[in-house]
């Protein structure tokens, strides 16, 4: 029996890890067909609904693609990404309500207040790690949010604001952005720039030294690498792209509200994060888009949607902490 | 490498007591003494882990009393670990190929490839000189105790280091081990200097040229292996404590 | 007293029952962490839990005092099985994969409030015996929350004499020190684990009936604590007893005196508080904590 069983065993992993050597080898086909298919989305008639949905996704995706940065390839646990998209968010909005910016400069004023404001939050906290990280990671995510949620003349306060669509303007092409499916390309050109210069990073010499800091910041430190800097280039590169994200967020959406920057925006990320798998980069995207379309799908049957997303963290934390992804390329680890 | 009365007290307590000593290029010295001499500590001084309290160390003819850790591999000082520290998860290879990369690859490239060829060259080069071909793919924490104590070194080698600060290398190794890294460390001297801290006699008459022997911290001799054994001083305080030598 | 007067000292006092119901709250969340190494991100909901418990028992039965007796049990009593079933599991794990479960438990917690007593705040009456003002050198103050101080200082001080006088109350105190200790000892450390962690939701219970009367009972309760609680435990030195009750007190004063001068603003403040003491002492205020590099 005992035999029998084991021998079942066998062939299914090396099934599984033959099915997994099969996407590795092909992953460049099977990205490029992701992206074909969500580029020719729209023209499938998909209802407005939808549309704003897969925005979403891709949105929250490069979000928590970002954290991964952090979180998978430098080993820095931040409870307070919320305050990067909240930036990127609220700056968009405000240059856009106050000084009527068209799309691309809305975009980048949002990218620059998040860069800026990550160094300078950076410098002070990329010192600590572990938990003391965790914590001032939270703390600072709770001043801004105190500042937006309280700065009624600017943001709205609790009321949020409206955020008009502005349209893409370059020198000598205006191109309107009001339908749904032409912003849709317009984000889903800018969530796959930021998923390639995520990707970039991370394959770069210097995300090779953001994993041995991860490793063992100590013996990092002793082989010679500065290991403030290096840490504060990601929690740069980690909050300027989450702030893209929120960029865009607050472009398709429309709307801007502080819950966005509440440390409990910042938990959801998390869980997408490490649903999706720490450390795959790709995880984390698949995670945001599970978790996404969890909520779209339980929060029409039950509002309390929340009570599996938690059952589900706990278990993925408690027997999966690999995530998703993480479990599948477990067998194709060099 | 010099030191100039380098001193260091923890509270009240002198763990390393105005010690000057000097070691020429190529040199290998070890630093021996029973234990709470302060070996460890000195050795913490020279690999600027531990600030001193006061006195100074020089690498040629440079002060580097307040360099930066991180600066150390990028002068040619490189170092292993009395327990092994490394990066665990991640294979042989890929553990010295980040020593490499820390001075081989300018720093803070973002946006380039990480594959560099030239890098691979050196790995395989150190993976060769240490005779670890062979387990280079797997992570170093499923290594043998033999085989981690030896990444310790190929990760301090990875920095092309003119002077190699070995810390109590042969540590829990088997018989067959030790004579392994023996021959690897008399290889390794040809060409770079040396401080050895160990427990071991025999490897240390066997390899050192010169011997520091500290006692509560001071310097008590200094010599070839025969001086230092002929040392009343040392063989009292030492040397007589363990009748095996 | 003048009217400009007046309203100070009853900041100063609102500031002494803020910073005492953060330091009920707060205690919970430093003995887990003084003796389990868990930041406890459920902590909040298990005190959002209490007080909805007590505003059922007290539309059931009339009685605040009961409910004062038998939340705190059960809160232990689902401390226990957290403890149980998720917290010991993740022994051997991060620290900070602890905190992230944790967070998922709040997650859930929070929801099976939800689910069981709906969105609509609930209104927790003071109790009658309470219910009057106190009149000292002519200030008038509510009783209720005089009591609340009251009860929060015979609360601390029967925790001090607990860890200082009694033997369990030694055997954690060791078991915060060193865990090794303890087990060299020879004592059950998983028992002890779970006798702390329920100890600690039980007080998470304790302040959610306490705070009851004082506000709308909602679900965001708990939320809306949790991260106040976080800045004590910091500025306590996560982990110290007597570091808590400083910070908790410090807190609150920030709190209500920030409120009179900067007004929405305040909270900041403690923010600001919380990161700097993370910086510049990670040992705490008064550097008592437990938090070493390596956490």
């Amino acid at each position: 029996m005992m035999g029998i069983k084991t021998v079942a065993i066998e062939t299914m992993s090396a099934r599984l890890q033959s099915m997994v050597a099969w996407l590795v080898r092909y992953r460049r086909y099977c990205l490029a067909a992701a992206v074909i298919v969500l580029a020719l989305l729209p023209l499938f008639g998909l209802q407005k609904y939808y549309v704003r949905l897969v925005m979403e996704m891709l949105t929250y995706g490069l979000w928590a693609i970002s954290l991964d940065i952090m979180i998978g390839f430098t080993g820095l646990v931040s409870f307070g990404h919320a305050a990067f998209f909240g930036l990127g968010v609220y700056s968009t909005a405000i240059l856009i309500t106050k000084t009527g910016v068209s799309l691309l400069p809305a975009l980048l004023g949002g990218v620059a207040l998040s860069l800026v404001a990550a160094v300078l939050i950076g410098i002070v906290i990329v010192r600590l790690s572990g938990i003391a990280f965790a914590l001032l990671t939270l703390a600072s995510s709770m001043i801004l949010f105190t500042v937006f949620w309280r700065w009624s003349a600017l943001t709205g306060g609790d009321d949020g604001m409206s955020v008009p669509r502005p349209d893409l303007k370059l020198p000598g092409l205006s191109l309107n952005m009001q339908a749904d499916t032409s912003v849709y390309w317009f984000v889903l050109a800018m969530v796959l720039l930021g998923i390639y210069l995520a990707q970039r990073v991370v394959n770069s010499p210097a995300g090779a030294a953001l994993v041995a800091i991860r490793e063992n910041q100590a013996r990092a430190e002793c082989v010679g690498y500065n290991i403030f800097r290096y840490k504060l280039l990601a929690f740069t590169i980690s909050g300027t792209l989450a702030g893209m994200a929120g960029s865009l967020y607050v472009i398709f959406q429309g709307f801007a509200s502080p819950d966005l920057l509440h440390w409990s925006s910042s938990g959801q990320v998390l869980i997408m994060t490490i649903l999706g798998g720490v450390g795959t980069l790709y995880g984390p995207f698949i995670g945001a888009g599970l978790i996404v379309l969890l909520q779209d799908k339980l929060s029409s049957l039950t509002e309390h949607w929340m009570l599996p997303l938690g059952l589900i963290f706990v278990l993925v934390i408690r027997f999966l902490p690999k995530g998703l992804l993480g479990m599948v390329r477990l067998g194709s680890q060099r | 490498m010099q030191t100039e009365g380098l001193t260091k007290r923890f509270g009240g307590v002198t763990a390393v007591d105005n010690v000057s000593i000097s070691i020429v290029e190529k040199q290998f010295r070890a630093i021996i003494g029973p234990n709470g001499a302060g070996k460890s500590t000195l050795f913490n001084l020279l690999a600027r882990h531990t600030e001193p309290t006061s006195g100074s160390i020089a690498f040629d003819g440079r002060d580097i009393s307040n360099l930066p850790l991180h600066r150390l591999p990028s002068i040619g000082i490189g170092r292993t670990f009395q327990k092994s520290n490394l990066f665990w998860h991640l294979a042989l290879r890929e553990n010295i190929r980040l020593a490499v990369q820390a001075l081989a690859v300018p720093p803070y490239r973002f946006f380039r490839s990480r594959a560099v060829p030239e890098l691979d060259t050196a790995v395989d080069k150190i993976l060769e000189r240490l005779g670890m071909s062979a387990v280079a793919d797997q992570p170093v924490a499923t290594l043998s105790h033999g085989d981690q104590r030896l990444a310790e070194v190929a990760v301090a080698l990875g920095g092309s280091p003119r002077l190699l600060l070995l810390d109590e290398p042969l540590a829990g190794m088997s018989p067959q081990e030790t004579q392994r890294a023996v021959e690897i460390f008399k290889e390794l001297a040809k060409h770079t200097t040396i401080i050895l801290i160990e427990h071991d006699m025999d490897v240390v008459l066997h390899l050192a040229e010169r011997i520091t022997v500290l006692e509560m911290g001071r310097v008590i001799a200094d010599g070839t292996g025969a001086e230092v054994q002929s040392n009343a001083r040392v063989r009292e305080a030492y040397l007589g404590l363990a009748p095996s030598c | 007293m003048d009217v400009d007067s007046a309203f100070w000292v009853s900041q100063v006092l609102n500031g002494l029952v803020t910073g005492t119901l953060l330091m009920l709250i707060t205690f919970g969340l430093t003995i887990i962490f003084g003796i389990l190494l868990v930041v406890n991100f459920a902590h909040g909901s298990l005190y959002a839990l209490g007080a909805y418990l007590a505003a059922t028992i007290t539309a059931v039965t009339q009685h605040f005092w009961l409910a004062l007796v038998l939340v705190p049990i059960v809160v232990a009593v689902v401390g226990v099985l957290i403890e149980r079933f998720a917290i010991r599991p993740m022994r051997q794990r991060t620290v900070i994969m602890t905190l992230l479960l944790t967070f998922g438990l709040a997650l859930i917690i929070d929801e099976v409030t939800r689910l069981i007593w709906g969105a609509a705040p609930r209104a927790v009456p003071v109790p009658e015996l309470l219910s009057g003002a106190a009149t000292i050198f002519g200030f008038t103050y509510p009783l209720y929350r005089l009591f609340i101080v009251a009860l929060g200082a015979a609360l601390a001080l029967l925790l001090y004499l607990f860890l200082e006088k009694t033997d369990l109350g030694t055997v954690i105190r060791a078991a915060s020190s060193d865990a090794e200790i303890v087990q060299v000892m020879g004592i059950n450390t998983s028992l002890l684990f779970t006798c702390v962690f329920a100890l600690g939701c039980g007080l998470a219970g304790l302040s959610g009936v306490i705070a009851a009367p004082l506000q709308t009972v909602g679900p965001s309760m708990g939320t809306d604590i949790i991260v106040d609680a976080f800045v004590v435990l910091v500025l306590g030195g996560l982990g110290s007893l007597r570091g808590t009750v400083m910070a908790a007190l410090l807190v609150g004063q920030v709190r209500m005196l920030g409120a009179a001068v900067i007004s929405e603003y305040s909270s900041v403040l403690t923010f600001v508080l919380m990161a700097g003491v993370l910086l510049v002492r990670p040992r705490g205020l008064l550097n008592l904590g437990r938090l070493d590099d390596g956490h």
